[in-house]
């Protein structure tokens, strides 16, 4: 057990003049708890004004990413105790619009996402009684890449996502190419099409923040790094 | 298409008239249920989905080990034995219609993911890959475990969810992200819509629908020890029987058998379908003693009852509430590459290193069999046996139809929800078809829903939402767990219409409408309240042990009292019973071992 | 999502180009560290340098070199500033002082670079 002051971003969109605004709450913290189960514990026993996203609490639905100790993570899957201090920051996710306290509008992470085309397209029928084959080979292609569980910790991680609030984002390009990857899909100029734009790939300086920040442990720039490579071959062959 | 006229509206008495909206289809519930229906009625109709969470978020992504189908892509398969290990699985509860027709078209439900593009696991030959699971056998169960279960690594519910999202943004299905049902509107055996509170705005919205559709998921949270999301509160099970309809067999709640320790987050059963073992203190394989046949791959009732007892009996880990799950013996590149994510868990969540070490499991309330009465078209029974709601449906986790009767086979959850969201999405188009006209909607539809809010919101008692559920879940896990018998029933009743009392008194911290969380706990667990009742009601009255129901008082199974569903309603404070036959064609029940 | 096309950057040929110029500068400095300092056996004098630099080979290096550097750096210079830079009418001004400079300095060091001659 141990005391921890955790210091939270606060703010309160019927309360705009106050703005944003550090609140401080402490509370004892055993081995084992998250820094979710801690806000839980804040907001059922302390203030249940306290507002943040949660569900899933086992890091598969992506709520609770937000900015903890300056880095984002998900809360519930971070150890208090392994931060390995008595107070802990907590914020919004940068970049993103505020909505109240730490949650954050997820709009231009959904735009971002359906620019890109996300979803298999493919012009042959596939069979009709049977699965389209892949071979174990083509589907390792695909690890690393549809794993990402949307939570945002990348795009608002990204400077070129801070500087272009219209910037297509990390998580998008991870998702299209998870398509131009996929031995399946027939439609990697259409993933593409969006990609070549003031707001798309070029606009990556593959400053690896992405990566850093990916609760999942993927890599986005990797798959940028693949992308523009694509774009190049289908536009100047 | 409809084309949206904001003139053809009614009035509806407290909500602006840009918060009535209108789609052919309302789907409420964004899981494998709700957008396999999407994508199924998209195709022709105008379809809106709401959730309470963003899509990508709902809790079929939780799932990890597989989808259950007879490809035989590994090994020889038939319907027909998938068949018999659901049937007997169910402790022939489940109804066999419905059963024979879920396997029947399971392969190509799974088949269809693949085309959508699911990146399920390969064959050598680049085939869908299957792997072992409970329960699932060869040659009637005569033979052993099979190669089943259809998996991408142990992100299989992650890896469909996704797909079924992707398909719905192709279809253009319009989303309702953070829209939180409030109110089924029902009147004269129809259904017109529904009332929801917009969650990131504030403010009471009506949707007015020719047909509604509930692929609302289950109600883990209220026991302690739980693999479910904490939005898993099941609110379409009170938003149902809120409506005067009833709930079937709610006495059957499923324990899986490896939560980990503590926090009850799921450890998948493709750990043990990959060969992981179970152990207990003395460092016994336990299961040997339960059964010795399948061991670790016996049903989820069974696994989850031995464990127990290991644990009663005091041959937990050092005397502890919890038993191990050992993978050590299968080897680092094995768990790397068929069960990386429980690995992942397993470290971040206990700091322990299934490569090193084993993990520390507990039964943890993983699924609801009960649910909504459905047919096999998902048309919801107002009398629970054969009288539909018009235009109103149910699918997945929230409904019953009932494929898995007294327990579920492990993979197939994710069947049933997405072929049963997709048999729905298919009713709900002929339906549509054949229906020209929107139902009239009643001017006070939003009534009942304004009032709840405003009640919460101008909540002033004294106690608080968070302690009345914490009490209810402890509760609910002492007294209607793994092991009941009459008289902690009948003590948790009581108990239970003590904490109801009290919840009556509630004081609430955020009177705001944008994002309140507080005015959503508060919601939930009144929605708990409605149904919780149903389900301790329910197994106090069946004096039997089947499946996942089991009476230490009434130990035995008996076909000749209680080889029927249950049905239950609300009306008033009292709770009303009403039972049904189950439909048996196949397969006559049969003592169950494994 | 909307798309501002002032001063389009970026597209496929410009980010092939900025790698290629990116390889051709490491391979001139190369050349340049192995010649003045590995090759160059006696005391480097402006004589020596003089003298070398005079040749042909050596004056197309040598205008080759800051022409690619000018341009290299100066498209890299947008490229950050164009993640900041939204206006329309500053971003055109923007482009413009750099064309003006890379023009400039291109004209003015191959001018120095085609009249110089050492000795004979």
């Amino acid at each position: 057990m141990a005391m921890i002051t955790f210091r939270i971003n606060r703010y309160n969109p019927d309360d705009e003049r106050r703005g944003h605004y550090v609140q401080e709450y402490a509370l004892d913290v055993c081995k084992g708890c998250t820094v979710l189960d801690a806000l839980n514990q804040i907001k059922w026993e302390q203030d249940g004004s306290l507002t943040f996203r949660r569900s899933c609490r086992s890091g598969i639905c992506g709520s609770c990413a937000m900015t903890i100790k300056g880095v984002n993570r998900l809360a519930c899957e971070t150890q208090v105790l392994a931060l390995k201090s008595p107070n802990v920051t907590v914020e919004p996710m940068r970049g993103y619009p505020d909505i109240k306290d730490l949650v954050v509008s997820l709009d231009p992470l959904v735009r971002g996402l359906l620019a890109v085309r996300p979803y298999l397209i493919t012009k042959t029928p596939p069979p009709s009684d049977q699965e389209r084959l892949q071979s174990p080979e083509e589907r390792a292609r695909l690890d690393g890449l549809y794993e990402c569980i949307l939570c945002g910790a990348c795009t608002s991680s990204c400077p070129s996502f801070w500087a272009d609030k219209e910037y297509i984002g990390p998580h998008a390009f991870l998702k299209a190419y998870r398509f131009v990857a996929d031995s399946r899909d027939e439609g990697s100029r259409e993933h593409l099409e969006a990609l070549d734009d003031k707001h798309g790939l070029w606009r990556c300086h593959t400053i690896f923040n992405c990566v850093e920040a990916c609760p999942k442990d993927l890599n986005p720039t990797r798959a940028i790094g693949e992308l523009k490579k694509e774009l190049v071959r289908q536009r100047i062959g | 298409m409809t084309n949206f006229d904001p003139e053809s509206i009614h009035d509806v008495k407290g909500v602006p008239v840009h918060s009535v909206h209108r789609h052919d289809v309302v789907i409420v519930g964004a899981g494998l249920a709700g957008m396999r229906a999407a994508v199924e009625a998209s195709a022709e109709f105008d379809v809106a989905v709401l959730s309470k969470v963003f899509p990508t978020r709902s809790h079929s992504g939780g799932a990890q080990g597989g989808i259950a189908a007879s490809l035989a892509n590994e090994e020889e398969d038939h319907w027909e034995w998938h068949m018999f290990d659901t049937v007997k699985g169910s402790d022939y509860l489940g109804d066999q219609d419905a059963i024979e027709i879920m396997v029947k078209e399971a392969p190509v439900v799974v088949r269809e993911f693949e085309h959508m593009g699911c990146p399920f696991s390969r064959t050598r030959e680049g085939r869908i890959a299957q792997r072992k699971f409970g329960g699932h056998t060869k040659d009637f169960g005569k033979g052993g475990p099979i190669l089943r279960a259809c998996y991408a690594a142990d992100r299989t519910g992650h890896a469909l969810l996704h797909t079924l999202y992707e398909v719905c943004v192709h279809n253009r299905v319009r989303f309702y992200p953070e829209f939180f049902a409030l109110s089924l509107i029902v009147r004269d055996g129809v259904c017109r819509g529904l009332v929801a509170w917009d969650v990131i705005g504030g403010g009471v919205h009506v949707f007015h629908a020719k047909a509604v559709l509930f692929g609302t998921g289950g109600y883990g949270q209220v026991y302690r020890i739980t693999s479910n999301a904490l939005a898993n509160s099941g609110d379409g099970l009170s938003l149902s029987l809120r409506a005067g309809l009833p709930l079937e067999d709610m006495e059957f709640v499923q324990f899986h058998p490896t939560g980990l320790y503590q926090s009850g987050i799921l450890v998948s059963e493709a750990a043990r379908g990959e060969g992981g073992y179970l152990t207990n203190d003395k460092g016994e394989r336990f299961m040997e003693r339960y059964a010795p046949q399948k061991m670790e791959l016996a049903p989820r009732d069974l696994v989850s009852r031995s464990i127990q007892t290991e644990i009663n009996e005091g041959r937990g880990i050092g005397g502890g509430p919890y038993v191990h799950c050992d993978l050590r013996h299968l080897g680092a590149d094995k768990i790397m590459k068929l069960l990386p994510q429980i690995h992942e868990l397993a470290w971040k969540f206990l700091h322990v290193d299934c490569i090193k070490e084993p993990i520390p499991i507990q039964p943890t309330a993983h699924y609801s069999m009960g649910g909504i009465p459905v047919d096999i078209d998902c048309r919801v029974l107002i009398d629970g046996k054969s009288k539909p709601v018009a235009g109103f449906y149910a699918a997945g986790e929230c409904a019953c139809v009932s494929v898995h009767g007294g327990n579920r086979l492990g993979t197939n959850s994710l069947l049933e929800a997405s072929l049963f969201g997709r048999r729905a999405g298919k009713a709900i188009v002929r339906f549509l078809r054949e229906t020209r006209d929107f139902p009239e909607l009643p001017s006070d539809a939003a009534d009942a829903a304004i009032a709840e809010v405003e009640r919460v919101l101008s909540a002033g008692g004294s106690e608080s939402v968070g302690a009345i559920r914490t009490e209810l879940k402890d509760k609910m896990s002492a007294g209607c767990g793994i092991f009941r018998d009459g008289g902690k029933l009948e003590k948790l009743a009581g108990e239970l219409r003590g904490l109801e009392k009290r919840f009556r008194n509630i004081k609430i911290d955020d009177r705001s409408e944008k994002f309140n969380y507080d005015l959503l706990e508060a919601i939930e667990l009144g929605h708990m309240f409605d149904f919780v009742e149903l389900i301790v009601a329910g197994a106090l009255k069946r004096q039997e042990s089947r499946g996942a129901h089991s009476r230490t008082d009434f130990p035995d199974r008996d076909d000749e009292k209680w080889l029927r569903h249950t049905l239950a309603w609300k009306r008033g404070e009292k709770v009303e019973f009403d039972y049904k036959p189950v439909t048996i064609t196949r397969f006559q029940p049969k003592t169950r071992t494994y | 999502m909307q798309y501002n096309d002032t001063v389009r950057s970026g597209g496929a040929l410009w980010w092939l180009l900025h790698r290629i110029s990116g390889l051709y500068l490491a391979v001139i400095l190369f050349i340049h560290v192995l010649v003045l300092h590995v090759l160059t056996k006696e005391e480097i004098t402006f004589d020596v340098i003089a003298e070398r630099v005079s040749t042909p080979l050596w004056k197309t290096i040598n205008i080759s070199f800051l022409a690619v550097a000018l341009a290299h750096g100066l498209y890299g210079l947008w490229v950050i500033l164009d993640d900041y830079v939204h206006a329309g009418w500053a971003r055109i001004l923007i482009w413009g002082v750099i064309a003006v400079i890379a023009l400039v300095f291109v004209v003015y060091g191959s001018l120095t670079m085609i009249s110089f001659q050492y000795g004979g």
